[in-house]
This record gives C-alpha cells, structure tokens and sequence, in this order.
C-alpha cells in the first residue's frame, strides 16, 4: 500500500469558517489509491467541512492540500485545472435534497457529464449506466420531492458515479436509511472498490465503519487517532471522549469473553464474527464452551458502567 | 382564533403542494393528459394571454367555464380543482389589484365612494396623479374585481397545466421550445426547493402543535409564526449556499446544459386540432367583447 503514491496529501490543514468557528486544526493525513477509508467523528467534528477541502470547494485556511498531484489553493480551485480534477473525483454530499436538485432523476444523473465535457450523445449512456448500477432506473423520470429515503439517496450516489470518478468521497451515507437499504448500499460501496475506486467515508456511525473502512481516522477538529479498525476500536477511552464508541458486534463478543469465550481480536462485523466463531470451533474440535464462572457477574457488571453514557 | 390560523395555514400548504405535485391526475388517460406537453404549453399560454387581454367580465366567464369544462373532460373533480384554483387567488391578486382601489394610483378620475383622507391642497407625486384626496372610487372598485376575475381564470389555467402534466415532461417542453436555459434551471431549482421549505414550515408548525396543545394566546402564536419564518430564511440562504457547492463539485461554471429524458410523445392530429380549437375560441372570445 505504501508503495503507491497518495491521491491526497494535507499537511497542517486548518479551516475556519468566516463565523470565526474553528471547524479543522493541523490535520494531516495521507490517503491513497483505491482504499477504503473512514473519517470518524461526532456531530460537529469537521467532517463535512475536510470532505469539502478534498473535493476542492473550499480552500484551506492554513497549511497544504496535495490531491492527485496537484495543490489545491485559493487560485487553482477556481482554475480551469479543475476540470480534470473533477472527473476523477466525486463528492456525495450528507443530505440528498441537496445532491439532488434537478427537476427529475434523469436530469441530476447527467447533469455531471453534461457539465464536465463529456459529449452529449455520450450523457446518456453514462446515465443509464450509473441508474443501472444502483437499480433505480424505474424513478428515472420522478421528482426528487416524490422518492423515499433510500431512493434519494441511491439517486444521488447515481449523480456522482455517472463521471466515473475514481475517488468517491461519501458524506454520511448511511443516514436515515431502513436496515435493507444499508445493507444494499454498503454492498454497492464495496462492490465500487472492488473495482478499484478510492473509497472516503465520513460518518458518526461506528457499526458501518468496519464494513465500510480498512483505515479509519477519529476526527474532532484535530486528527485524534489513525489505525486500522481493530486499533481504533480497542481504545475505547478515545472513542468515549470524542462522543463514540464501538461497534455492536464488538460488545456482543466481550459479553461472550465474561461468559469465558476465548479470544484476542474480537470481530467488528457480522463477516468477521462469522470467520471468528467458525476458527474457534475448529480449534476447540466441533464445538465452543460457554459457561457461568466466578467472576461472570462482576465482568458483565463493569461491562455494562461501561457502556452506560451519562 | 390560532387554532384557525394554523389549520389553515397547514392546509394551504397541503393544496398548493397537491395542486402541483401530485401526479395522480397527471397519470390519468383523459382529455388533456392526451396532449403532448409542448402542444398543451403553447395552448394553456394562448389561454392565459388572452384572459389577461378580456376586458368584459362575461367574457372572462366564458373563459373561467372553459377551463372548468377542460377539467371535467379531463377527469379532475371540480371539487379538488376549484379550491386549489381559489387558494392561489388571494396570492396573486391581493397585492397587485389592492392599490388600484385608491383614485391616487389609478389612471383615470373616478366617482368616489369613501373618502378617506382630505388634504385640502393637491398632492403632486413622482407617478402618481395629482390628487387632493385619497378615496375609494366606484371605477376602482370595479377595476378591481375584474381584476380578480381574470386572475381567478389565468390562475386556473395555470393550475389545470400542472395537475394535467408531469413535470418532467414540462421541463422538456420549456426546452424544446427554446426557453433561456438558464431561465429553466432557476424555474427548476424554485419548483424542487418551494415544497420542501413549505413541508419544513408544516413540520414546524406540526411541532409546536403538539407542543402547545392550544393553549396559546394569538399574540404568542404570531410571535412563533415570525420565529417561522425567521428559520425559514437561515434554511433556504444555508441550502442555497450548500446547493451551490454540490453544483460546483458536479462540475457547474456558470452555464448550465440540459439534455431530455425521453423522447418527445409523437404529436399527433389530435394535439393540432386542439391547439387550432384553443386558438379559434381565444379569437371569437375577444372580437365578441369588441362588437359587444
Ligand atoms: N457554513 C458554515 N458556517 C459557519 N460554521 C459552520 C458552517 N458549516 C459548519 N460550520 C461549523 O463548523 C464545525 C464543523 O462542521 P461540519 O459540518 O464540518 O461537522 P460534521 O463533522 O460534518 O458534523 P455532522 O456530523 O453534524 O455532519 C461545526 O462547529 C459547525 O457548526
Ligand atoms: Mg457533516
């Protein structure tokens, strides 16, 4: 991973919003081709606000921002430059009615490859492409007001895969969505990695971090942390005093380790748990033992101070 | 007296969204919805224009009972057209037709029918005629309510367009015909963005209903109304700004393109017999008033 070079670089990033609140301060980070990265913080963390230095909107206050090569400042984000910065990169903006603000589906779909050169006999196959990827070529013609939670979203991911970016930055997207439509989104997210896009996401939801992210950074206005999510998820000091915690699947496993379950890295995921239990029964010969020890009550007890938020 | 308010503001959100929202009628297979978009724009625009050039109020009639026989043809139940057609009134009508009421803004002397103010000497105003006295005047009364006639009938077009049209296919035919782009994207951008600013200030007002439980006094209730509206102001300027910024990412300069969906539905005999029916009856209608 090393080996390749970073499609973003910042060094000493700070950003302040003429209100005068101080949304990032000296961060760092490196991300390169083709991972899967998270940026997680709380409400209020600056997560909006770094996604949007990345995709270029904003300029950053202080510091340096190097992306695909290119430094991205006051003069050259409004250079014509950005053209070719923009085909390559895609920002999936938090809230959909924002994404989405044409008057039908179709029209914000092929309203990036309109606008970013791509030949207009060419649109419409970039179009149907993206609403095939995603399933939803039957809301093709509605109005973004009529679709369902699931439905603006899909919609807009199709917005922003319709220029075939190559990094895809997702801004909260597991947001106000039923258990099935996550599910199908995470899979469609990983399914673009798969085939070899960048894949930045910015979120407060900890279950989706494991299955959405190999690195994670903890962002609150400063870098506070930077690990796979296994190292990051161990602290969970850190992540409690940055108004987080672990994933649910992680807890369910140190209930098992108090009921004397074995183990040293505990799952994150359903995927993980499923590998992790099936190694254990085959190292313990057909079976696992779960039993009712000595300090059982006492460990579920401490467990549970733990976990109580307040 | 809140209560009313409230019930009825939450309800003129509700017919204003469904009067142009919902595709229910628009899906029907009935007269107008029969039309191609392009032929019914053209025609629908031929009948506002010529119901904003009536100047008689029978043949404004002639007009109104033309669209209700439109919207009957076309399966709309005249018990969800009309108020629709009559919440929109007020809207238009009240602050364009109010200040010709008074002989100071209006064109010409009239017979006064309450006098409300005597100053004594005349009063010259940059664009106004000279006048004395402020008064009601019977020619501005009369002025007035054909006023609202004609814009209870242009409005009542207007809303029969919509509720017969799928709004995708609307934006195609503003295209087709050659309508500034730019011109498009902002008729777009205020259609998408209305509904969703009015569904906020039904939520809101959702809340504090159930909130207050009635018991708050009118003045309270208007203080939270400009409260509203304030939030109302701060949530469209924030998404403007943040609508811009999706634009820009998406690869926006300043110039925007546009691309139809679908193919045109073939126009047809029927939509030509109907565009020249239309443009027959606007015709006969206005040289009818000028031989009256
Ligand atoms: N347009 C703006 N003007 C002024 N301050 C802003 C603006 N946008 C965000 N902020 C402030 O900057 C800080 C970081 O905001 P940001 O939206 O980046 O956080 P976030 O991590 O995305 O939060 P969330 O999880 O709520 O989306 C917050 O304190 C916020 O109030
Ligand atoms: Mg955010």
């Amino acid at each position: 991973m090393t080996a390749k070079q970073p499609v973003f670089e910042l060094e000493n990033v700070s950003y302040s919003y003429p209100t005068g609140t101080k949304a990032l301060e000296s961060v760092n980070m490196k991300i390169y081709k083709g991972e899967r990265v998270a940026i997680l913080g709380p409400n209020g963390g600056g997560k909006t606000t770094l996604l949007e230095i990345l995709d270029g909107l904003i300029p950053a206050s202080h510091g340096s921002v190097k992306a695909r090569g290119m430094i991205l400042n006051d003069a050259t984000i409004n250079s014509n430059e950005m053209y070719g910065f923009r085909r390559k990169v895609g920002f999936v903006f938090q809230d959909p009615d924002i994404e989405l603000f044409s008057p039908t589906v179709y029209d914000d779909v092929a309203f990036g490859p309109l606008h970013l050169g791509i030949p207009e006999e060419e649109v419409n196959i970039h179009v149907e492409r993206a609403l095939n990827l995603l399933g939803i070529e039957e809301i093709k013609n509605k109005h973004p007001y009529n679709l369902s939670g699931g439905e603006k979203r899909k919609a807009a991911i199709a917005a922003v895969l319709s220029i075939d970016p190559e990094i895809i930055l997702l801004d909260e997207p597991t947001a106000d969505l039923d258990p099935s439509s996550r599910a199908e989104l995470i899979e469609i997210i990983n399914r673009l990695n798969h085939n070899g896009k960048a894949i930045i996401t910015a979120t407060h939801d900890v279950n989706a971090v494991p299955e959405l992210a190999d690195r994670v950074y903890v962002l609150n206005k400063k870098i506070i942390a930077e690990g796979t999510s296994q190292k990051i998820f161990s602290d969970f000091e850190l992540l409690k005093e940055n108004n987080l915690e672990v994933p649910e699947v992680f807890k369910l496993f140190e209930v098992l380790q108090c009921f004397g379950y074995n183990c040293e890295d505990l799952p994150l995921s359903i995927d993980e748990a499923i590998e992790h239990l099936t190694r254990a029964v085959e190292v313990n010969g057909g079976h696992i033992h779960l039993h009712i020890h000595k300090h059982t009550h006492e460990e579920i007890g401490k467990l549970r101070s733990k976990y109580e938020h307040h | 007296m809140s209560k009313f308010v409230d019930k009825t503001l939450a309800e003129i959100v509700d017919y204003i969204k469904d009067a142009v929202f919902s595709e229910e009628y628009a899906k029907l297979n009935a007269f107008l919805q029969k039309i191609s978009p392009k032929v019914k724009f053209i025609s629908f625009m031929v009948l506002i224009t010529a119901t904003i050039f009536a100047r008689n109020v029978y043949i404004i009639l002639v007009f109104f009972s033309a669209s209700l026989m439109l919207a009957s043809l076309s399966r709309i139940p005249l018990r969800f057209y009309i108020p629709r057609v009559l919440i929109f009134i007020p809207i238009f009508t009240g602050i364009i037709a109010l200040p010709y009421i008074f002989n100071v803004f209006q064109p010409y002397e009239g017979t006064p029918l309450v006098v409300l103010h005597d100053f004594q000497r005349v009063i010259d105003l940059p664009l106004l005629r000279p006048f004395s006295r402020i008064e009601i005047t019977s020619e501005g009364v009369f002025w007035a309510s054909t006023f609202l006639a004609r814009v209870t009938t242009a409005v009542s077009f207007a809303i029969l367009l919509m509720l017969t049209t799928r709004w995708s296919d609307l934006v195609n035919a503003l295209n087709a015909l050659r309508f500034p782009k730019m011109f498009v994207l902002i008729l777009g951008m205020a259609y998408r963005y209305i509904f969703l600013l009015l569904d906020m200030v039904s939520k809101m007002l959702f809340s504090r209903k159930s909130r207050a439980a009635g018991k708050e006094s009118s003045v309270s209730s208007w203080k939270l109304n400009a409260g509203i509206v304030g939030a109302l102001f701060l949530k469209s300027y924030d998404m403007s700004e943040d609508i811009y910024l999706a634009m820009l990412s998406r690869g926006f300069n300043g110039e925007f393109m546009h691309v139809h969906a679908d193919s045109q539905p073939r126009r047809s005999a029927k939509d030509f017999m109907f565009l020249s029916t239309i443009i027959i009856f606007c015709i006969s209608a206005l040289l009818a008033e000028v031989m009256v």
